[in-house]
């Protein structure tokens, strides 16, 4: 067993650093498999990005109250935030863009903190991803006046499973975006792609490794993208039901999946949820997830558990509703 | 003389046995006429005073503000918690991660 035929790219997309992994003895064939990745998220970002005045869903967030037809990619897209929407009984809302602007959050947030100030935009919780509506005949788009999309992970999460897709037609791989991560097959002569969920307080430190093969893993959290606004501490993970900045007491959710988009929804919506609530919707959707609490506890759904090591740290199993549970030490 | 004293007194002896007889006869049959008489007037009162018991005797439950008082589930599930078993070593990476799961950087 060697780590000899991994090859390894690395460049910044979509607001994050993303890097691939891909195994194969032809540098060459790797090469080539990574330039079209590179290809394909900048064609994504074009498309899905809100930063990018110019992208499609810019024009789309600009045309509301009249009927737009849109992109394939757009349309996949915005189909997968409407069910995972429905799934997470609006814990997790696309229609929330002017809530991330009203609380400051208008650009990628590398550039934030050279904002100076931003625009403050008045929102309603009255209106919200229910009112969308879909014409699948002509793949068009009716937003509610006042509602803009953001797609938040699932645009990058998205993007990442296609990414692995194409990559695997090459070889084993696994794809880190932005610390998102999906992986194909599993590298020769290991049980997985060796990664890790890194601590919130030390992102250098890990807090568990464990395998990942033909799954992903996502981790929604409040430990890094804030900033103070008004005197006030912000966070870019938007309650829909207050268009605020979720009043939880959770610090991370990690969630393991089939697929990204899934593991950085249920993410999200946890995190939004809070801990009493979010245990019931893991235990209740039979996920793996692992909750870290802004008080420092950690605590894992045994399915969860399955992928954990015992050994690398405390942490504690829920198998029954939270509040049969004790204090975690 | 004393021969037909003697037959009258048996004679009236037998007539008094039975009177007897006869009257205990009746008194018999009409005292178990007037039981007879009496149990349904028994059983009324049996019947209301059964009435008056469940309605004297209301059923109350008693809930506990302490929650401390209230009893265990049988399975004794109430604050469980679950030690996590050791992983066999055989599925630990031995080597370093190459990723790390975080919130969006």
């Amino acid at each position: 067993m060697n780590t000899k035929n991994w090859q390894q790219h690395s460049f910044r997309a979509m607001g994050s650093e993303i890097n691939l992994w891909l195994e194969t003895f032809q540098p060459t064939i790797a090469q080539a498999a990574f330039e079209q990745v590179e290809s394909l998220l900048a064609e994504n970002e074009q498309v899905l990005s809100r930063f990018r005045s110019d992208s499609e869903l810019s024009e789309l967030n600009a045309q509301t109250g009249r009927w737009q037809q849109v992109s394939p990619l757009l349309w996949d897209v915005l189909l997968v935030a409407l069910g995972m929407a429905a799934v997470t009984n609006g814990r997790f809302d696309p229609t929330i863009l002017h809530a991330l602007e009203s609380v400051g959050y208008v650009m990628s947030f590398e550039l934030l903190e050279t904002a100076v100030s931003h625009p403050t935009f008045l929102t309603s919780t009255s209106i919200n991803w229910t009112h969308v509506q879909l014409d699948a005949k002509q793949q068009a788009v009716w937003l509610p006046p006042g509602v803009g999309l953001d797609f938040g992970g699932i645009a990058k999460g998205y993007t990442a499973q296609q990414a692995v897709d194409l990559l695997n037609g090459v070889g084993p791989c696994l794809v880190d975006a932005g610390g998102d991560l999906v992986a194909g097959a599993a590298p020769t002569g290991y049980l997985g792609w060796p990664v890790s969920i890194a601590s919130p307080w030390m992102l250098s430190d890990d807090l568990f490794q464990l395998w990942l093969a033909d799954g992903a893993m996502a981790t929604s959290g409040i430990d890094y993208r804030r900033w103070e606004r008004n005197g006030r501490l912000a966070h870019h993970i938007i309650d829909p039901a207050t268009n605020q900045p979720a009043d939880t007491d959770l610090l991370t959710v990690t969630i393991l999946a089939d697929n990204v988009q899934e593991a950085e929804v249920w993410a999200t919506a946890v995190l939004v949820a809070g801990q009493q609530d979010g245990i019931d919707m893991l235990l209740n959707s039979e996920l793996a997830g692992l909750l870290i609490t802004q008080s420092g506890n950690m605590l894992a759904t045994p399915q969860m558990d399955f992928y954990l090591q015992a050994n690398s740290g405390s942490h504690h199993v829920f198998t029954q509703r939270f509040e049969e549970f004790c204090k975690y030490g | 003389m004393t021969t037909r004293r003697s037959s009258r007194k048996q004679q009236q002896w037998g007539g008094l046995q039975a009177v007897l007889v006869v009257g205990s006869l009746v008194a018999t049959l009409a005292g178990t006429r007037l039981l007879s008489l009496q149990e349904p007037v028994e059983t009324a009162v049996s019947a209301d005073a059964m009435q008056t018991v469940s309605v004297q005797e209301p059923t109350v439950v008693i809930v506990p503000t302490d929650s401390s008082l209230l009893p265990l589930p049988p399975d004794g599930a109430r604050g469980v918690q679950v030690e996590l078993k050791p992983i066999a070593q055989a599925v630990t990476p031995d080597i370093q991660p190459v990723a790390r799961a975080s919130s969006s950087r």
